[in-house]
């Protein structure tokens, strides 16, 4: 996997717009939805999925899953095709 | 950028190929086969229904064999949990101290899971034609 490509697409889509922010003041995402983890990893997955192509124009790779770890005990997965 | 030259310099010819055919759909593997037979005339096609395999026998560990590949990110941020459709008593009872005015952070770790041939490029560590890592130990493998 083109690992390059990978990152790009995270730094884009969610370390420029997420890291060091407060969701609920800083993201128009979670403007009218309260950013718990869940909703933070939904937001998140379906951004790379919207980009992926962009990312990765052949056939390959595809995007799997997310993890999202909030805390150690706190971890919430997510499969690209349970969602829009 | 030095970048791309390193990486291409280490990019066998036929790894290259490998590379190039796998991303094609089929019909655009066959055109391509088509112009290769007519650039190249000791090449003859053996039969109509030849499946991309009989076409290009792959080395064992270049066939693309499917793999789950993570990489892992991390981010902080804080939010605070309250629902514009519930009273303040309730946003207090659901979300308890995540309710509290001044918010919170956390430090997420995300890992973002991808399936796919190994394609032996652009490996940080470990896959064929990988760029190396800055300061890594002597014992790591020179390319």
């Amino acid at each position: 996997m083109d690992v390059a490509a990978l990152d790009g697409l995270v730094r884009r889509q969610v370390i420029e717009p997420f890291d060091h922010r407060n969701f609920n003041a800083d993201t128009d995402a979670f403007q009218d939805l309260v950013p718990t983890t869940e909703n933070v990893a939904m937001e998140i997955c379906s951004r790379l999925k919207r980009h992926w192509s962009a990312a990765f124009p052949g056939a390959w790779p595809k995007l799997e899953k997310i993890r999202i770890a909030e805390t150690e005990r706190n971890i919430f997965e997510l499969r690209a095709d349970e969602i829009e | 950028m030095d970048y791309f030259g390193e990486q291409r310099s280490l990019l066998m010819p036929g790894l290259a190929q490998m590379a190039t055919v796998l991303q094609v759909n089929r019909l655009e593997l066959n055109e391509m086969i088509k112009q290769e037979i007519v650039k190249n005339p000791a090449l003859e096609e053996s039969g109509d229904e030849t499946s991309s395999e009989e076409v290009l026998p792959l080395p064992e560990p270049e066939r693309g064999q499917a793999f789950h590949v993570t990489r892992r990110y991390a981010f902080s941020a804080s939010h605070r949990l309250h629902s514009p459709q519930l009273s303040d008593d309730e946003n207090r009872r659901v979300y308890g101290k995540c309710n509290n005015p001044f918010g919170h952070g956390h430090n997420y770790v995300m890992d973002v899971s991808a399936r796919g041939p190994a394609d032996g490029a652009h490996r940080p560590c470990g896959g064929r034609g990988g760029a190396r890592r800055p300061g890594a130990a002597a014992g790591d493998r020179t390319v």
